[in-house]
């Protein structure tokens, strides 16, 4: 049973589609672990290892010759802001993945500048997840991940990684930096697993 | 700056305010009463949920001022224009007024007596709550590790704590704000 708060009533009546806790901006706040990594798109490179080891590599030119999809989708973090109906372009995981064979369930996701997420592999692939590049028609700023980050809209944001580096296939759960300290370790807004336990 | 281990389920706590102190124009301090608070770290944050007569509620995040050991538990809150949180807290929200809050949270932004490296502290507006809550516990625990101070402010009429921490320039040792 919920405390009622006198004297509040609350500006206004949350919608059918944000989920619970959460409230509408329409600016793009900018909330990162560390600094934002200067990483320059000659030097980059994007990596799928699976279990075994080995690598899988694509450099930028060879990322920007994949496939890319354009999509809209809402934006949920943690830190209870959500934003609808951001344009996206980038590679979907399905893409990335089509000639990579892994028994793996699980991933770690790495970024430039050590920051790293974890998640089930399930939740990557059959159009949930992107290699995003392009943030509604333009290039991604670095603030908000660019050159590319991941994408994983049905998750919150942290979930998201900024800078994507790599991804890592798993055969076993590995706590990423949010998840190793305290945040939850899956993260549905619409369950609204922020922290352990939730 | 530490990464702690952060407690087990976090779950949601009645606080009740015991005082209301302003501190700008636009930003003030409650002062909390949180029964069975386990206790936080300096730099850490909590949840805070209002909720309607009407059962809406909403939630939003807000840095803590207090000290570590403090008895009780102190938000400091700038009230933002059409700030649907910020402005009930720092506005209307007196004492003996309810509300549920829940954490503390956040391992990673946190200072603790056992970090002995010198820390520079750099903040605008209210941001420099959550590095309050670390001068404070520096001081609390009469610690000599050396602090400096970069505050930015839009004029100096909206600095928070401005007395408190000329004060504390003062008299904390190895703090300094130049």
């Amino acid at each position: 049973m919920s405390v009622i708060t006198r004297g509040f009533s609350g500006r206004g009546r949350r919608g059918e589609d944000l989920p619970p806790g959460q409230y509408l901006t329409e600016d793009f706040p900018v909330l990162s672990a560390g600094p934002t990594p200067k990483v320059d798109v000659d030097q980059w490179e994007f990596g799928v290892t699976i279990e075994t080891g080995q690598r899988h590599r694509w450099s930028w030119p060879e990322l920007l010759a994949l496939p890319s999809e354009t999509i809209t989708v809402d934006l949920h973090c943690v830190t209870k802001w959500s934003k609808l109906g951001t344009t996206w372009r980038g590679v979907s995981i399905d893409t990335v993945l089509a000639d990579v064979e892994s028994a793996a369930d699980f991933v770690l996701a790495h970024s430039y500048g050590g920051y790293t997420t974890n998640l089930p592999l399930e939740d990557l692939v059959d159009g949930k997840a992107w290699v995003a590049y392009e943030y509604d028609g333009e290039p991604l700023a670095p603030e908000h991940g660019g050159p590319a980050r991941l994408l994983v809209p049905h998750l919150y944001l942290w979930k998201s990684a900024k800078w994507v580096r790599e991804i890592e296939l798993l055969l076993e759960d590995q706590q990423g930096f949010w998840e190793s300290v305290g945040y939850h370790n899956y993260g549905d807004p619409w369950r609204e697993q922020r922290y352990w336990g939730d | 700056m530490a990464r702690a281990a952060v407690l087990g389920r976090l779950i949601w706590r009645v606080a009740t305010v015991a005082e209301v102190r302003e501190e700008t124009d636009a930003a003030r301090t409650l002062v909390l009463d949180v029964p069975g608070w386990p206790g936080h770290l300096a730099g850490q944050h909590v949840d805070v949920r209002l909720t309607a007569e009407d059962g809406y509620s909403t939630q939003r995040s807000f840095s803590i001022a207090s000290a570590p050991d403090s008895s009780t538990v102190e938000l400091t809150v700038l009230r933002i224009v059409d700030g649907e949180v910020s402005s009930y807290l720092a506005g209307v929200a007196s004492p003996g007024d309810r509300f549920e809050l829940r954490g503390p949270v956040g391992g990673y932004f946190t200072w603790q007596t056992s970090d002995t490296a010198p820390v520079l502290l750099v903040a605008g507006g209210s941001g420099i709550v959550p590095l309050m809550c670390m001068i404070r516990g520096r001081a609390a625990a009469s610690s000599r590790v050396p602090f400096r101070l970069v505050y930015s402010v839009r004029n100096p009429s909206a600095a928070i704590y401005a007395t408190e921490l000329a004060r504390r320039v003062r008299h904390d040792k190895g703090l300094d704000l130049p």
